[in-house]
């Protein structure tokens, strides 16, 4: 690493940079407040059609509706809580690559990713973490659950599993823009490919399954917490151990993630274009 | 009837007042405040076929104003604008075809697409005849020497080039009249220097008329045979460039650079301290004194490290007429 | 080939220059197309609802993909960028129109996605849709390629008036979500509208997005009356009168604060 900066100037200087976000964003309240507006609408749509959905067909695999949103509900606060941290600083890479603005950032005295994390705070997931959060605690009031200290400390590391796991999809996604000239394509591939995980896993064959299970273990950011929480069938012969793995899978490929980004950029130092 | 006439033109902006607060915001929606700006006041002159006049003034003169009334964007608060017959404003599409416009930064040009695709949709949208495209397109690539670039991406091209490229776009279809809005802002040189070289020639070759604003004066003696100077919306000078170094452009700057402790500055009959800056000073010299004496005057008081003779910026011009009225 | 045939082709080309994030796009929708017909098969595979077979349920998803890759592109972020740099006054001082102009840029994009969005689901929709699939009569077939091609408009000018928005706001391109949002609740692209709860349906009736696809694909799947069709077609006719007007109302008053304001 270079330079030695100590943990609590990192944290200083995060705060630092989080004011700055937040300050920026109140200078546009309007635009803030229409953006926040207009996201919660756009979620809030797809909770009320899958709703509406499955008010319709009852069931979609032996998930009832407010199963079903319980399920949506955790990809989506998940992906929110990263968001937050990671959306801005895996955004545009390629684009930092392209214009030099990367070079800029690797001439300071913090290594460029947490230099990247620190001034990209972002105050607008706060809609969608709110909606996620009104959503859960409805689905779980209709369902009846009964929250006690073991299922909310399991649903907090689940949460963590998840969050960790849709953070490494942001930072290996945008790994690949040290390689890349032009926009980023992979990141609008991996939002697709993570449309799977919006609905019961089961209702896919079972080859993909396996994917979404072993080879892009997307499954774990909420199938396997959600069937664990609301006694749901995982799919038939899988080890009865995955429901409690999502944060070792978590830790496991946020690391991987981050060492993935690591070697990009020493690809792009070696090459230095 | 000269191809250009403008008459007590005004441009007044009104500018909503920005409210502070959330109170304030609100209120905003039901009465608002503004405040009015005149960007340009009053301003007439007359350009004939075949004139390049350089509009020159500092930052926020009313140069573009001006230039955006003459090209038909902006409607003027009051006063006429007649450009070969046509009030620009009114009759936006006709005057179109006989005008080519450059605002500089703003490029025209397709970001991921090769200049020669921009080439190709402007013939359309021109209705440019084939063959005066072809002789059009080959004149100005050769002109602004674009072979070796015409089929790049423009995300490619360099800032000059991009120039160079947008300035022939609005050539292709043989307009009578050329505005330029700060053709040469943020070039390089070299870039610089290629493009008054052609706008020269244009202007020679094709006698055709061009309005170019600036605030370089290296840009105007290049091109222009005329300029006109304006300051905060009101026009100062209108001549030939001769006549407007005889009457203003005759003060000289000196510039004193010190490497150790600045002396102090002592007024003197005929210099002026115009700029005072870290370890030099730029002075002005009235045109009643002799260059040399000032020289050896300011030697003798100050015993500077180095010594340069420096042309006036045109900040410097405006405020030296403003001190002379 | 005219004007605006020249900037369809170069917004085309535009797209097309990214070849990696082409074929990227291609994949994508393919997979996105299966994933919705896996959650229809086993929504309608289950029984629960018998007045949709899957073959409708997957002609229904393919006119979606396609509908939607026609009518997607964001006018409000172009608009904005161009009023936020000022380019925007360049238009009015070309011999184009600019409504045209955005139009005929905004169908060139489109025309892309189409192909890559849209096409490539074509043969595996054609497949999985086979079985119990009739082909649309003549008299429903015209109504359905008018009301299409009515429904396309209708979006286009939505998006445009809301894109001219961007003179007054600066800041608009999150107001495409708004529309958005109009389109997947009250459109029906989600869920089609056959599902909804009576209410809503009704609201449906009142707001301009269920002509855009929601009728085209009933005519095309003959589950509405000609009669019906027609009303619905007609209804869309006047959505579309009423939105040109609004946007040419909107449009002199923009050209107003752009020529008199500068912007």
């Amino acid at each position: 690493m270079r330079g030695g900066i100590t943990m609590k100037k990192i944290l200083e200087l995060y705060r630092v940079f989080l004011r700055l976000n937040v300050q920026k964003a109140m200078v546009y309240r309007g635009t803030y407040i229409a953006g926040v507006v207009g996201q919660w609408l756009g979620y809030g749509v797809t909770f009320a059609s899958l709703y509406i959905m499955l008010s319709r067909f009852e069931v979609l695999a032996g998930w009832n509706r407010y199963e079903v949103l319980v399920l949506y509900g955790l990809s989506v606060l998940s992906y929110a809580l990263s968001a937050t941290v990671f959306f801005v600083p895996t955004q545009d890479l390629a684009m930092k690559v392209r214009t030099g603005e990367l070079d800029q950032i690797l001439s300071k005295p913090v290594h460029p990713f947490l230099y990247e994390i620190m001034q990209g705070f972002c105050p607008n997931y706060l809609s969608h973490i709110s909606l996620a959060v009104a959503v859960l605690v409805f689905a779980f009031a209709k369902l009846h659950y009964k929250p006690d200290m073991v299922s909310m400390l399991y649903l907090a590391l689940m949460l963590t599993g998840g969050l960790l796991i849709q953070s490494a999809v942001f930072i290996a996604g945008s790994s690949v823009g040290f390689f890349t000239v032009q926009d980023n394509p992979v990141m609008d591939m991996v939002y697709t490919l993570k449309g799977f995980v919006n609905y019961p896993i089961t209702i896919f064959p079972r080859a993909l399954q396996f994917f979404l299970t072993f080879m892009l273990p997307f499954a774990f950011i909420n199938f396997y917490p959600a069937a664990m929480l609301l006694q749901k069938e995982i799919p038939a012969g899988y080890p009865a151990v995955l429901p409690y793995l999502p944060p070792v899978v978590g830790i496991f490929v946020f690391v991987l993630s981050i060492r993935l980004w690591n070697w990009g950029l020493s690809h792009y130092q070696g090459t230095g274009s | 009837m000269s191809f250009i006439e403008v008459e007590d033109l005004c441009k007044t902006y009104f500018i909503a007042q920005r409210s502070v607060g959330v109170w304030g915001s609100i209120k905003s929606l039901f009465r608002r405040t503004y405040r009015e700006k005149k960007a340009v006041s009053d301003i007439s002159f007359r350009v004939e076929r075949g004139e390049a006049v350089g509009y020159i003034g500092p930052n926020g003169a009313g140069k573009s104003t001006t230039i955006k009334m003459l090209s038909g964007v902006l409607v003027p608060t009051s006063g006429t604008v007649h450009v070969g017959g046509v009030v620009p404003y009114k009759e936006r599409k006709e005057n179109a075809q006989h005008i080519g416009v450059v605002f500089g930064q703003r490029s025209q040009l397709y970001w991921d697409l090769p200049v020669s695709d921009t080439f190709e949709l402007y013939e359309k949208l021109y209705d440019i005849p084939r063959e005066v495209y072809m002789r059009n397109r080959d004149y100005y690539t050769e002109l602004f020497q674009m072979e070796d670039f015409i089929d790049q991406p423009v995300r490619q091209l360099s800032l000059g080039q991009k120039m160079k490229a947008n300035i022939a776009i609005a050539l292709l279809h043989d307009p009578e009249v050329l505005y330029l809005d700060e053709p040469t802002i943020g070039l390089d040189v070299m870039s610089k220097k290629v493009l008054r070289e052609s706008i020269r020639r244009i202007n020679q070759e094709k006698g055709m008329t061009i309005i170019l604003t600036t605030h370089d004066m290296d840009d105007i003696e290049a091109v222009c045979s005329r300029l006109i100077l304006i300051d905060q919306g009101r026009k100062l000078f209108d001549g030939t460039l001769s006549r407007f170094k005889e009457e203003h452009h005759r003060d000289n700057m000196i510039k004193l650079e010190f490497k150790r402790e600045m002396p102090e500055w002592k007024e003197q009959d005929g210099l002026s301290l115009a700029e005072a800056a870290d370890s030099c000073w730029r002075i002005r010299v009235k045109r009643e004194a002799a260059p040399r004496d000032a020289v050896i005057t300011l030697l003798n008081l100050y015993n500077p490290d180095n010594i340069y003779m420096e042309e006036p910026k045109i900040e410097e011009i405006v405020e030296s007429i403003f001190v002379g009225q | 080939m005219g004007k605006y045939g020249c900037i369809f082709g170069k917004a085309f080309k535009m797209q097309a220059v990214y070849r990696v994030s082409m074929y990227l796009g291609i994949l994508k929708s393919l997979i996105a197309f299966f994933i919705q017909v896996s959650l229809w098969y086993a929504l309608v595979g289950a029984g629960a609802d018998n007045s949709v077979s899957f073959s409708d349920m997957t002609v229904y998803l393919v006119l979606n993909s396609a509908i939607l890759t026609l009518t997607q592109a964001n006018v409000a972020a172009d608009i904005e960028a161009s009023v936020i740099d000022g380019s925007v006054s360049m238009h009015i001082i070309r011999p184009v129109s600019f409504k045209f102009y955005t139009l005929a840029t905004v169908l060139g994009q489109n025309a892309f996605r189409f192909l890559t969005g849209a096409v490539p689901v074509l043969l595996p929709g054609i497949f999985l849709a086979w079985n119990g699939f009739t082909f649309p009569s003549p008299v429903y077939l015209a109504l359905f390629l008018a009301s299409t091609l009515i429904g396309m408009l209708i979006m286009f000018e939505l998006t445009y008036v809301v894109g001219l928005l961007a003179f007054w706001i600066q800041r608009c391109w999150f107001l495409k979500w708004y529309l958005d949002a109009g389109m997947a609740f009250f459109g029906g692209t989600v869920v089609p509208l056959w599902f909804y709860p009576q209410g809503l349906q009704a609201v449906s009736r009142f707001l301009p997005f269920r002509y855009i696809l929601f009728e085209p694909v009933n005519l095309f799947l003959h589950k509405v009356s000609v009669q019906e069709g027609a009303v619905s077609l007609a209804a869309g006719g006047i959505w579309l009168v009423l939105l040109v007007w609004l946007e040419r109302s909107v449009w002199l008053l923009a050209l107003d604060k752009m020529t008199v304001n500068g912007g």
